[in-house]
């Protein structure tokens, strides 16, 4: 609890001096970085002693909050603190301080995030979280962010209703807010009430947690808004709702939904990714498609799964935020793909965005190899398998199409701050997967470097590279989709999905 | 009777949301949002006071005691929405200067230019 109180307070007193002190902006956001670190380091220490631990807030028993630490909480903070100081280090004095200020506090809001295990104040961080993310959208007030931040809160807002109405029906239920007291009053055959309430809260969840046909409005936010605003969507924003789908998974088997949902975004967020001409939102598809695999990973069901799960959290967060700096940096975002060639970039900028492609192409040691290794034991050699390894193939194709118009051009620039942080966090997505896997769950050490894996995903690699050579001008001539995301096609889209998970559980 | 007024306010989050979608006018579509959202609290409170209806003050009213937690959820899920409203007019009103219309099809079309014609 101390953990949570520290790290909270630091970024809630930060975000509020950063308003009064403006000159100081930097470094007192910086301090508030210091006071989440010591939260983080407060949090291991508790997870390391007695595993994981379900606390409530105040002395009122079983009605005050209740909060959780567990994998998934030291997981998600470390995405956090980290995130925080590499963005920081980047952005150094760029931005005025109400940007600073509006940081802070969506930081303080993913702290609590990390923690909660209560339905309603769920409810509550969602909604502010929502708030401040859109402020940050709209941050440069150009129109088309305006309209990008518009869209993401008609539909987050909308969502955030389904989730009342389905609280309101467990709360009928169970009598009970904490979703630990609320399993333990649930029967063990799951009634139609409940299964109703559920549904509605997943689908709400799903708005936030970037699933294809719930959350259409994130291609728009992710590549209308400016680089760190981006960074930060895709790294820590989306990856809430994710977090809060793990934690009501304990509540009932919701297998057959949650699978169905991840193939449908990892294989549609692929094919958006491999047919779309700008950097930016071409990382905002491949985004879609991560998501699909951390869905299929808790989708299993298993202990593995959900580890899983929470380790690609944390090591897509990580590569995803590089590129969409690295990209931003070397200013390449609003190029197209397909008619430009030898674009001139930053050194630290191809450093970024040959890390961040790697880790998400999981080619060993670079973080991302070590979620998918960990994903595709989980999965096993079942049907899914061969769905993951198609996805897999998609992915690869277009980070190959992305590479292949940005990385061969000369190198331009002075070397600045913001370029040294670049290059260290190139660094750290680089090593830093093995070293925080050894330190927090030694048991899986025994599933990672398998020569299997390794072989697989350089394969997958060499054939995207293949078949991005030979297919070049056929895919640069389809045209994407684009309005599939208009407001009113999402809406639509979004109760085609609610439909389709009463329909799957059901 | 508790069935017949929620099976009401969801009728009413139905409507709503048929508003949301088929409507065309930006400020008809944040109405409408605020339609669902106020029908989701009448709902709220309409399923929870099942089991009592009287204020827990002095000795009458512990008899049929209302439930106090629903309503302190009620009231911050009142404030929030009010939050989302004053946001969301506030960003039409930028894009109501910028385009002088309110359809979403031409707002639509509109920033899709412009985010072309920016350059990077």
């Amino acid at each position: 609890m101390i953990s949570l109180l520290v790290g909270l307070s630091a970024y809630l007193v930060s975000g509020t001096m950063t308003l009064i002190f403006r000159k100081w902006r930097f470094w007192i956001s910086l301090s508030g970085w210091a006071g989440a670190l010591v939260g983080l380091i407060f949090t291991s220490i508790t997870y390391r002693n007695s595993g994981s631990t379900i606390g409530s807030l105040g002395p009122w028993g079983q009605l005050g909050i209740e909060i959780k630490i567990d994998q998934t909480t030291v997981l998600f903070l470390i995405l956090a603190v980290a995130l925080n100081l590499f963005t920081l280090l980047y952005l150094k004095g760029k931005k005025p301080a109400t940007f600073y200020s509006l940081y802070n506090l969506l930081f303080a809001t993913s702290f609590s995030w990390a923690f909660t295990n209560d339905l309603f104040n769920l409810y509550v961080i969602i909604e502010l979280m929502s708030l401040i993310s859109i402020l940050l959208i709209g941050y440069d007030r150009k129109t088309y962010q305006i309209y990008a931040g518009i869209k993401y809160l008609l539909l987050s807002s909308l969502s955030m209703s389904l989730y009342l109405i389905g609280l309101a029906i467990l709360y009928k239920t169970a009598g009970h807010l904490g979703i630990s007291s609320v399993k333990a009053h649930l029967g063990a055959e799951p009634e139609f009430a409940v299964t109703l309430a559920l549904t509605l809260m997943i689908t709400g969840l799903a708005v936030k947690g970037g699933v294809l046909l719930f959350s259409m409005w994130l291609p728009d936010a992710h590549s209308y808004s400016s680089t760190v605003v981006s960074a930060l969507l895709s790294g820590m924003a989306i990856k809430c709702g994710l977090i809060d789908i793990i934690r009501l998974s304990v509540l009932t088997d919701m297998s057959e939904a949650l699978l169905v949902l991840g193939l449908i975004t990892g294989i549609g967020g692929t094919i958006f990714a491999v047919i779309e001409k700008f950097p930016k939102r071409l990382l905002a598809y491949s985004t879609i498609s991560q998501v699909g695999y951390i869905l299929l990973g808790i989708s299993m069901g298993t202990d593995l799964g959900i580890t899983a799960a929470s380790f690609h959290i944390l090591f897509h967060g990580l590569s995803k935020s590089l590129l969409f700096v690295a990209v931003g940096h070397g200013k390449v975002g609003r190029i197209d793909l397909h008619q430009v060639n030898k674009v001139s970039l930053p050194i630290a900028s191809k450093l970024g965005l040959l890390a961040g492609s790697l880790s998400i192409l999981a080619i060993p040691p670079l973080d991302g190899y070590f979620s998918k290794c960990l994903l595709l034991d989980t999965v096993g050699h079942s049907w899914t398998w061969i769905v993951v390894l198609f996805i897999g193939l998609g992915t690869a194709l277009s980070f190959v199409k992305l590479n292949w118009a940005l990385l061969p051009g000369p190198t331009k620039g002075k070397f600045r701050l913001d370029d040294l942080s670049l290059i260290v966090y190139a660094l750290i997505v680089s090593v830093g997967g093995g070293i925080t896997l050894f330190f927090l769950s030694r048991t899986y050490i025994r599933h990672l470097f398998c020569l299997e894996y390794i072989e697989e995903s350089i394969a997958i690699l060499l054939i995207a590279i293949l078949l991005y050579w030979l297919f070049k001008k056929p895919i640069s001539k389809i045209r994407s989709p684009d309005f599939v995301f208009d407001l009113d096609s999402s809406l639509i889209s979004l109760f085609t999905g609610f439909l389709l998970v009463i329909f799957l559980w059901l | 009777m508790t069935l017949f007024t929620s099976t009401i306010s969801i009728l009413v989050v139905g409507l709503g949301i048929i508003g949301l979608i088929l409507k065309k006018n930006v400020l008809m579509k944040l109405l409408s949002l605020n339609i669902v959202n106020t029908s989701t609290i009448l709902f709220f409170v309409l399923i929870v006071s099942e089991q009592g209806d009287r204020a827990p003050i002095g000795s009458s009213g512990l008899a049929r005691m209302a439930d106090p937690l629903p309503q302190a959820l009620v009231l911050t899920s009142i404030v929030i929405n009010f939050g989302v409203l004053a946001l969301s007019l506030l960003f039409t009103m930028v894009l109501v200067k910028r385009y002088h219309t309110l359809d979403i099809d031409k707002i639509e079309t509109s920033v899709k230019r412009d985010y072309k014609e920016e350059s990077p």
